[in-house]
């Protein structure tokens, strides 16, 4: 049975604590009135073990040396009593991709979009960090562009992976996982399981908001993370929707195997880049 | 466009004498085993620009010919290899020698070296942590300009199981540093040309996924499957001179030259994509209508169709004749598109059955080395391979 995590002794610290979201108790997240951040969230939560706090560090470490408007700024973290951190980060107004997938529903807007999220996550890239969970709700549509959230399952590549559990997959949200990550294959884990998940995005973009991997789309009865591992997709309709450069695109960053995935992030920019300057 | 280069070994003086004196293919791969390190330091600056540099770590512990003139060679460095005691900082310093000593002779591409692999259960493990990290991480920190080709040994199984072929795409293409591979292929047992319909599509397919990530193809030690091999447009094909420069093997750096076995002397007949032995010439000759245009007309052709020609496996000849005809016919097959060049080399193959059938119904037997037949089984390959690009 889950213990809700005890929040009164912290949120009395601040003014105007608003409770955000409530995570089965444990994790609780409020905005609150900060005397030197503003306004800000507060996320409270336990750490059942000594790997999922190291884990936490290294979300907060990640964000602390990231430095990017891409990523909310990380203000400050600690390890409470009783098992309990707390994180205090940059509160992003803006609308979850998941609520607003109509306004990009043209090739050009849904490539533009994903050239601002292939420049945020290629950052993460460039340190050897891998999101792993990339999926709408991860991703705040704000005045500024894009922003990404949630590296709580981010794998540093230059590290012993933390996850060291028997369960069938590894850390992820399957219905945006890669094959590679629902087949829990570590070794095949690179920035291309993160290209995968955009790919994903872009294709859902691409239909309105309908998963490309969705059954009922596909008329099977299968579950999307059993249509992920089949590598059935919505390839014909979106053949047939879509201009050949975009289709192209999409079909690459859907490669069920890494290796089938484009190889570095210049060649997809170079293409998206074509696409929406309208030389295609 | 795909290049050709000469594959050196013993008696590597006959293919830069061909490649320089008759333009024989585009470059060399240089052979430390065959040729001293003061030898390829002092050799020309622009032929060395044209070449390769491979440093043959394949058995870390070889002491055959001019290997141990090498300083980074692990047999050197370690004073004797053992893989338990060839630990990080040998790698390290090996590493540093050998990517400068190439980079200092301005090789065309810097080499990452391979170990042979019999096992391919830890193979990726291995050769990561053997050659590739301490070989990449310094090649990284020089910031040197030259592209990086991984050097890899792959067993038919390798390359034929799926899963152990995406294992091996998902690593080679996730290396970020490197611009493409050196491959070699190791099949044993085979027989002098490849006859395995499924190793071939698996090549084919191989080297096609790597090129769609856009990496550069090297393929080394090759007989003349390089032909059917051009469909996929690898960056640079070899041809070389002994059997054991056309069909990689490991007994080179386990014994002495001398103590090999020679084996027969063959000609290279392009209309027949085959070398047959040279006791088939006579016959085939009085049942060609124009013998000099059948046989390959080379100068070399003239000389070893002389009746007091003494055929060796030995003597120069067959094998000028070899590079001279060889290259002939892979820059005409390279002047067709890419489409045409597809239905091009399938033509050649039926022509050469075609031939066969003709000699067949002449009462001329070839023996298996010099036989057709492995010509269906690169055209079942070549069939099957354009059927899958069309599936896709």
């Amino acid at each position: 049975m889950t213990i809700p995590v005890k929040v009164d002794d912290v949120i009395c610290k601040f003014e105007n604590p608003t409770l955000l979201s409530d995570k089965g108790g444990q994790k609780i997240v409020y905005t609150i009135q900060h005397p030197e951040f503003g306004r800000c969230v507060l996320k409270i939560g336990h750490y059942g073990s000594m790997t999922t706090l190291e884990r936490i560090k290294r979300e907060v470490s990640i964000l602390s040396s990231l430095k990017s408007d891409y990523f909310p700024t990380n203000f400050d973290f600690q390890v409470l009593d009783q098992s309990r951190f707390f994180i205090i980060e940059e509160l992003i107004n803006g609308h979850t991709l998941d609520k607003v997938f109509r306004q990009f529903s043209s090739e050009q807007e849904s490539c533009k979009l994903l050239n601002e999220l292939l420049s945020a996550v290629s950052q993460l890239w460039a340190q050897k960090v891998i999101h792993r969970d990339l999926k709408p709700e991860n991703i705040i549509i704000a005045n500024g562009g894009p922003r990404i959230l949630d590296l709580g399952i981010a794998r540093v590549l230059d590290e012993t992976s933390l996850t060291c559990s028997l369960a069938p997959f590894g850390p992820c949200t399957p219905n945006y996982a890669s094959p590679e990550q629902l087949q829990n294959r570590k070794k095949s884990i690179d920035h291309r399981t993160d290209q995968f998940s955009l790919g994903i995005i872009l294709g859902q973009l691409l239909l309105d908001g309908t998963h490309p991997f969705c059954p009922s789309l596909l008329g099977n009865g299968s579950s999307i993370p059993e249509n992920i591992n089949a590598n059935i997709w919505a390839k014909d309709i979106l053949k047939t929707k879509l201009s050949e450069p975009v289709f192209y695109i999409l079909q690459r960053m859907l490669g069920h195997e890494p290796y089938q995935r484009f190889r570095k992030v210049d060649e997809i920019r170079d293409k998206l880049n074509i696409i929406i300057l309208g030389e295609s | 466009m795909t290049q050709l280069f000469h594959q050196l070994g013993h008696r590597y003086k006959w293919n830069i004498e061909s490649f320089s004196t008759e333009n024989t293919g585009n470059g060399l791969i240089i052979a430390p085993r065959y040729m001293s390190y003061d030898y390829v330091n002092s050799m020309n600056r622009q032929l060395k620009r044209n070449s390769i540099f491979d440093p043959q770590f394949y058995l870390p512990n070889s002491d055959r010919g001019y290997l141990q003139t090498y300083p980074f060679f692990p047999n050197v460095l370690a004073e004797g290899f053992s893989t338990a005691e060839w630990n990080v900082e040998l790698a390290k310093q090996s590493a540093e020698d050998c990517l400068a000593f190439q980079n200092d002779c301005d090789f065309q591409y810097i080499v990452i070296p391979t170990r042979y692999h019999s096992t391919p259960s830890d193979f990726i493990e291995l050769q990561t942590n053997l050659f590739v990290e301490p070989f990449l991480n310094v090649y990284s920190s020089k910031r040197y300009d030259k592209p990086c080709l991984l050097q890899l040994i792959l067993t038919d199984n390798m390359l034929k199981d799926e899963q152990n072929r995406n294992d091996l795409l998902n690593w080679i293409t996730g290396l970020e540093n490197i611009a493409g591979v050196y491959l070699i292929y190791y099949l044993s047992p085979r027989h002098k040309q490849i006859d395995d319909i499924d190793f071939l599509i698996s090549v084919m397919l191989f080297i096609r996924a790597l090129k769609v990530a856009k990496m550069t193809i090297v393929l080394g030690y090759l007989n003349t499957e390089s032909i059917p091999l051009l469909v996929c447009d690898p960056d640079i094909v070899t041809m070389g001179s002994y059997e054991n420069l056309r069909m990689f093997s490991l007994r080179s750096f386990q014994e002495a030259e001398s103590e090999q076995r020679g084996p027969n002397a063959r000609i290279y007949v392009s209309k027949l994509l085959q070398w047959i032995d040279h006791q088939y010439i006579g016959i085939i000759s009085k049942k060609v209508e124009d013998p000099k245009g059948f046989f390959d007309d080379t100068e070399y052709r003239v000389a070893m169709f002389q009746p007091t020609y003494n055929w060796h496996f030995s003597k120069s000849e067959p094998y000028k004749h070899y590079f001279v005809s060889f290259a002939r016919e892979f820059e005409r097959l390279l002047s067709c598109n890419a489409s045409n060049r597809f239905s091009t080399i399938q033509d050649e193959c039926r022509k050469a059955i075609q031939y066969y059938e003709y000699f067949d119904k002449n009462g001329i037997i070839f023996e298996q080395d010099s036989s057709g037949r492995h010509i269906s089984y690169w055209l079942t390959a070549l069939n099957q391979y354009k059927k899958i690009l069309e599936s896709e």
